[in-house]
């Protein structure tokens, strides 16, 4: 499917994981990607695969990075279709033993970073008359131990989506959200090495506890970020997707 | 260039004479499908190439036995969608039994006995996808009164995760949609005053909500599974 044909997508977190996936992926259906990372060397990896795509090393959280790039992806393409803020870290513990660090950081990353992204091509967008913001929620939005900046971090971004459709709608903007489930990704890994299990114990007890019996892959992700990036999803504003194998 | 996606699927397509479903039968026929639609009533079921129509009541058990013979002789049932509905708009206090009945078997049993029937090859081959059709009366309060309409698509919601969970480990995915007011025989709203209460500024149409199914149906969605996907526009959020 070449359903992005012409389309010009901006990536956050775009050097790993379900960042690079879904360049990947929007590439394949035709966007030039603009792959942002603040490590410069796996955005250029990612960006050297894919026709049209550029990398751009800066920190997510940064306004004047952020719009840096912006600026720049507007100035080689002219337009800006579609926004997946995928940049962020985890910094899990117990609540009483979490730093002010822990919590700032994780809060920081997910939602500072997405916010800013969104003011960053929002102009664009609404000068266009159209575009796909698709935000990366989480499962881990219904509630996490151990983990409760993520948790917040993670709900937040489900409101952000919901007040962000309200106000951009009427200017051929839409926001969505998918929420992962556990996925094998570099984060989950650390996940593992932190619990002392291997990998294949650790994938193998979550894949236990999923409807369809298997973990996620960051393809499986990027494949309903694509959908909400397309045209088939031009109806649907305001909505968390779960990707998870589970109700 | 229409992608083949669905190519060598099995379909079974509910409500195929009209509406949703209509557009259904007609967008997987168009991606490589062999699509059986059913519906009530022939007159509306479209003909095309690898669709085979049958005249069935979802209601009635031995009906949807004989819509499932006919996706068995093609090979089995791939997909479902369950988009068979009617809708009563009267007052609460106006609603008879055989309202209540009648909406509630179509909507609601009509859908579970596709689903069982589905389930029957779909367990035992380890694949397959549902897509139910709900309404987003399933989560907020419907502005005209179908008391019945809005508890049967609450039921078709429900329905969708405890099936979903139930499913899920024997290979099968079954979610829904839930569209917003799209203008098709079951529903003509006056579109200048509903449309105003609609972040996207424009009623759905048809296509708004298969596009969305047929992404259920697809692999893109195999990690996805008891999930029911609000097309409204965003008239949810208001």
């Amino acid at each position: 499917m070449r359903g992005l044909e012409g389309r010009v997508a901006v990536v956050t977190g775009g050097g790993r994981g379900i960042g690079a996936a879904v360049c990947r992926r929007l590439a394949e259906e035709g966007a030039a990607v603009a792959v942002l990372d603040l490590d410069p060397e796996p955005a250029a990896q990612v960006a050297r695969t894919l026709p049209g795509a550029g990398a751009y090393a800066a920190d997510a959280g940064d306004r004047a990075e952020v719009e840096d790039v912006v600026r720049r992806v507007l100035a080689r393409h002219g337009r800006i279709d579609v926004l997946v803020p995928c940049a962020g870290v985890m910094r899990g513990a117990p609540v009483t033993e979490m730093t002010d660090q822990n919590w700032t950081e994780v809060l920081t990353s997910h939602l500072t970073g997405a916010f800013t992204a969104v003011r960053a091509v929002t102009p664009a967008m609404t000068a266009q008359g159209y575009g796909r913001i698709v935000l990366i929620s989480s499962i881990a939005a219904r509630g996490i131990a151990g983990h409760v900046n993520y948790g917040t971090a993670k709900a937040g971004i489900a409101g952000m989506a919901r007040s962000l459709a309200l106000e951009l709608g009427p200017h051929g903007v839409t926001v969505n959200a998918v929420a992962p489930g556990f996925i094998a990704t570099r984060m989950t890994r650390e996940g593992a090495e932190r619990r002392g299990r291997t990998w294949e114990e650790h994938a193998a007890q979550a894949a236990a506890g999923i409807a369809l019996r298997r973990i996620g892959t960051p393809e499986d992700v990027a494949a309903v970020v694509a959908f909400l990036a397309g045209a088939d999803a031009g109806y649907v504003t305001g909505q968390v997707i779960h990707v998870s194998g589970d109700p | 260039m229409i992608v083949q996606e669905f190519h060598g699927a099995v379909a079974v397509v509910t409500g195929a004479g009209s509406g949703i479903g209509h557009g259904v039968v007609t967008a997987l026929a168009a991606r490589g499908a062999q699509v059986v639609a059913a519906d009530l009533d022939p007159a509306g079921l479209p003909e095309a190439p690898g669709i085979r129509t049958v005249t069935a009541d979802v209601t009635s058990p031995g009906d949807v036995r004989r819509v499932f013979a006919a996706a068995d002789s093609l090979g089995g049932a791939d997909l479902l969608v369950n988009a068979a509905g009617i809708a009563v708009t009267r007052p609460l206090l106006e609603h008879t039994d055989d309202d209540w009945d009648r909406v509630l078997a179509v909507n609601l049993k009509g859908s579970f006995l596709c689903l069982r029937e589905a389930a029957r090859t779909m367990t035992a081959r380890r694949r397959g996808s549902v897509v139910n059709v709900s309404s987003i009366v399933s989560i907020i309060a419907s502005p005209t009164p179908e008391i019945a309409y809005d508890a049967s698509k609450g039921g078709v919601s429900q329905l969708t995760r405890s099936a979903a969970a139930e499913l899920g480990p024997h290979g099968v995915r079954v979610n829904a949609v839930a569209p917003g007011p799209v203008p098709t025989a079951l529903y003509g709203p006056p579109a200048g005053a509903v449309a105003r209460n609609i972040p996207l500024g424009r009623l759905g149409t048809v296509e708004d909500i298969v596009a969305p199914i047929l992404f259920l149906c697809s692999t893109a969605a195999a990690w996805i599974t008891g999930h029911v996907l609000v097309v409204d526009g965003g008239r949810v959020l208001r």
